[in-house]
């Protein structure tokens, strides 16, 4: 088991020959969030213009249409 | 419901009328979350009045948490239902099991939330307390969500197996989670952003 959870990378072994998608490691993953965040943070603080409500609103609608997708995931 | 509501069991008719009632009821489901989440914002914030900067913090914490969630970088609770809808539904008559199944999976907050994008788009929700926008969100998401269900039985058409189908959409659940976080974190910086934008405009000022 990694630190943090369970999302272990997959080889052929344990999903019984059938294919199965590999995630970056651990270490690449928090790279990969600080990135995104510390870019997204500096473009936020670029960009805004003081105005909540319409940045914050457009990127609620987009993240209800990405839970919406998402939500074939749920049992 | 992919699994229930398909061609291949109702016939291309009546599986249109199944799909046009489940989405509907599930629009309807995702609306009546909404006005819950509207008036819990109202009733928050007449104990607590707050500004843009302080919702934008909220906002982009909410996302930076659910975004190290999703990427599994850390094993952090978030709240969600454990209830399933009950699989007797399907003995029903095929409009109200249809309407019965839309309505609760379209509300979104009774069944488990698979990722944590969903708990961003509550909370920035309540934190809007308008209604119009609480209504339009929520309809973004019962409507795509109704629509992703329609694709995907639709899909059934070109695969045929449906454990084979089950299995490819189980299997894409770590790429849609890690897709999520990466989505979540770039959220969580803009909101991050702006909230500091708007603090340093504030100070600025005077």
């Amino acid at each position: 088991m990694r630190r943090g959870g369970v999302m272990r990378p997959a080889s052929i072994e344990n999903v019984g020959g059938e294919w199965e998608i590999e995630l970056p490691s651990y270490g690449r993953r928090w790279l990969i969030f600080a990135i995104v965040a510390a870019s997204a943070t500096a473009g936020g603080f670029a960009l805004c213009d003081g105005s909540f409500n319409v940045p914050i609103v457009g990127l609620t609608f987009f993240l209800a249409a990405v839970s919406g997708v998402s939500g074939l995931w749920s049992p | 419901m992919v699994g229930t509501a398909t061609p291949v069991v109702y016939g291309p008719n009546r599986w249109k009328r199944v799909i046009a009632i489940y989405a509907l009821s599930q629009v309807a489901g995702a609306l009546s979350t909404g006005l819950v989440l509207w008036a819990i914002g109202i009733a928050v914030r007449t104990l607590f009045a707050w500004d843009s900067a302080f919702a934008a913090a909220i906002t982009s914490a909410v996302c930076a948490v659910g975004a190290l969630h999703d990427l599994k970088l850390t094993t952090i609770w978030m709240p969600a239902s454990r209830w399933q809808v009950p699989c007797q539904w399907k003995r029903y008559p095929w409009p109200l099991m249809a309407a019965m199944y839309g309505f609760g999976i379209g509300t979104g907050v009774l069944t488990r939330i698979p990722f944590a994008s969903f708990h961003a788009v509550l909370i920035a929700t309540i934190l809007f307390a308008d209604l119009p926008l609480a209504l339009g969100v929520m309809l973004v998401y019962g409507a795509t969500r109704a629509f992703a269900v329609a694709i995907t039985s639709q899909l059934q058409l070109l695969i045929s197996d449906v454990r084979q189908r089950t299995l490819t959409i189980s299997r894409l659940a770590p790429l849609l989670g890690y897709c999520n976080g990466i989505i979540l974190a770039a959220v969580a910086g803009i909101c991050m952003g702006h909230s500091f934008s708007s603090r340093f405009q504030c100070i600025s000022m005077f």
